[in-house]
């Protein structure tokens, strides 16, 4: 991936989360979930945040989506602060796909509603609201019948596509996908996989992917960002990084990929 | 929607043969019964005489015959006389019921309305103090038994400060006042044992909504709302309320029951016309009719409050409708 001009900046990201004990609940320590953590995601490339469980892939998700405050550090946008960015604002530019669809979609509501509320917040009349959903479903493969439906109608790999149809309502610029396949079987992750890239190149979508499979990152990203214990350990283009790993860490997750043998 | 609810009521039959089977045959096993009541008051009653009351009453025949016979008579509303004045049932328990519905519906509703605000803003605000204090309140409620609130109530409003009165549902005047100060009365009336029903049962409720919208606020569905840039009011208000309010409908549809049942101690601490006090007088005096007919009553309404919780269900929860 050559040089292009920088979407979005992240400096010295920690996080750290109380852990309560003791008979009045009081704080007795806590887990350093980020630690210091950098990165830089240019217009249209792929990062991919790689790690074990419990390393601070998602943290640094929801950092980013603004779904959790930082305790430190900052975030730019285009060389603009996003410090005093409004809910609105950020969901405007960067949307998220999480990892269980089966969590990630209100069971109580129609897909219609769920996806109408956001179509209405990206700008559109009441007119266009219908064709606008209609054509999101089309656009993950779901035909607009989907509407009238609710999650639980679904199966997961539908599901998955229903709340990326979600993501996309907002013409976000940045996706952020949660280990967006680690639900889903087989089978139908390599349908999804697929789906990404198609989407990314019809929207021209920056993406931040989080996943464990380093396989599936091979695949799919430019670049990759190696998280242990809440700290960067590794960073580089997919090819290199895959090809020859440096770190202890990364030969670890990538000795973990089961192979079928030949 | 509506096949649900048609096939959800063919259920209540079974249910409601069950209660008439347990109510009556419990009434046969007890010891003593009607015509020992009437005949133990006079000392002259001779055994001939007690067995053609027996038979007048019908009480010789076979038990399941006497059970045919009261389901019909009872499916009609005929619950038969009282024993202590000779009156119907029927009527002694409709002239009660306005007074203790509108009592109930009033603190049912005063709970509710305190309720979930409360357990939503300590759910929002967990751990805060706002749910520190409102933790200790509830409780204190809960444990506070409520004959004592009542006395509290009665000596600090009625007694020392004399703005309300204390017992009854009606001042002595009430037949001469105008239209208006009838209902002001009533309602003077209402608001002491309103507030003790009401805050004494809050607890639950509000524990339970607190907890109920925890849970959900820590949902993947919660998250994703928010990072869509929904507002406040949409995440809390739709998404999560239509979630965590399903849980609740069951809790309030029990209650319907109360509606009816719900203040006994009260209604007599009060000394409110009310069914509540209508049992415990049918109990201390032995009145079979009417305690036969205040079950069956109350039974009836804890099936039917079973019946519109599962019908909110249903329509709060699309799942349960579909199947």
């Amino acid at each position: 991936m050559s040089q292009t001009s920088l979407l979005l900046e992240g400096r010295g990201l920690s996080k750290a989360f109380p852990i309560e004990g003791g008979v009045f609940r009081h704080q007795v320590g806590s887990v350093q979930a980020l630690r210091d953590v950098s990165f830089r995601i240019s217009k249209g490339e792929t990062l991919a945040v790689v790690g074990g469980s419990g390393c601070g892939k998602s943290t640094l998700a929801r950092i980013i989506s603004g779904l959790l405050p930082p305790d430190a550090g900052t975030l730019q946008w285009d060389g603009q602060s996003m410090a005093g960015w409004r809910r609105l604002d950020r969901a405007r530019r960067i949307q998220m796909i999480f990892q269980d669809p089966f969590a990630s979609l209100n069971p109580k509501l129609s897909i219609g509603t769920q996806l109408r509320e956001v179509v209405r917040l990206a700008g559109a009349t009441a007119a266009e609201e219908r064709g606008r959903c209609e054509q999101l479903l089309k656009s993950v493969g779901l035909s607009g019948d989907a509407l009238s439906h609710y999650p639980f109608q679904f199966s997961g790999g539908q599901r998955q596509r229903i709340a990326i149809a979600r993501a996309l309502a907002m013409k976000p610029a940045l996706l952020i996908a949660d280990e967006p396949l680690s639900a889903l079987d087989v089978t139908i992750q390599a349908h999804i996989l697929e789906l990404l890239k198609e989407l990314k190149k019809t929207y021209a979508l920056t993406v931040l992917f989080i996943s464990h499979d380093l396989a599936v990152v091979d695949s799919f990203a430019d670049r990759v960002i190696v998280l242990q214990n809440g700290g960067v350990v590794e960073e580089g283009p997919v090819d290199t990084l895959l090809s020859c790993p440096r770190h202890a860490h990364t030969r670890a997750l990538l000795d973990a990929v089961p192979r079928i043998p030949d | 929607m509506i096949p649900f609810l048609l096939r959800r009521s063919l259920h209540l039959i079974p249910t409601l043969i069950g209660i008439s089977l347990i109510s009556f045959f419990l009434m046969q096993l007890a010891p003593g019964g009607p015509v020992d009541q009437i005949a133990d008051m006079n000392p002259h009653v001779t055994p001939e005489a007690k067995a053609r009351i027996r038979s007048d009453l019908g009480l010789d025949r076979p038990i399941p015959a006497q059970y045919v016979s009261w389901v019909k008579r009872m499916a009609f509303l005929d619950f038969g006389t009282s024993f202590t004045d000779g009156r119907p049932v029927i009527r002694k328990i409709s002239e009660r019921l306005p007074a203790t519905i509108l009592l109930n519906i009033l603190s049912i509703g005063l709970m509710i309305l305190l309720a979930l605000p409360i357990g939503w803003l300590s759910a929002i605000r967990a751990n805060s103090l706002f749910d520190k204090a409102m933790t200790v309140l509830v409780f204190v409620g809960f444990s506070m038994p409520t004959y004592a609130l009542a006395l509290w109530l009665m000596i600090l409003f009625g007694l020392n400060l004399g703005w309300l009165p204390i017992s009854g549902w009606s001042s002595l005047n009430f037949i001469e006042v105008p239209l208006w100060r009838k209902a002001l009365d009533i309602a003077q009336h209402l608001i002491m044992p309103t507030l003790v029903l009401g805050l004494t049962s809050l607890a639950g409720l509000s524990r339970y909504a607190r907890n109920s919208l925890l849970e959900v606020i820590h949902q993947d569905y919660i998250r994703a709302a928010r990072a869509k840039g929904l507002s406040f009011r949409r995440v809390y208000g739709v998404h999560a309320a239509r979630n965590a309010l399903i849980p609740m409908v069951t809790l309030v549809g029990l209650m319907l029951p109360d509606i009816i049942g719900g203040g006994v101690i009260i209604e007599t601490i009060f000394a409110y016309p009310g069914i509540g006090r209508l049992g415990y007088e049918a109990i201390m005096t032995r009145d079979y009719n009417l305690i036969m007919a205040l079950t069956v009553i109350s039974a009836a309404l804890t099936v039917l409050g079973n019946f519109l919780a599962d019908a909110l269900y249903a329509y709060a929860d699309p799942r349960i409708r579909y199947k």
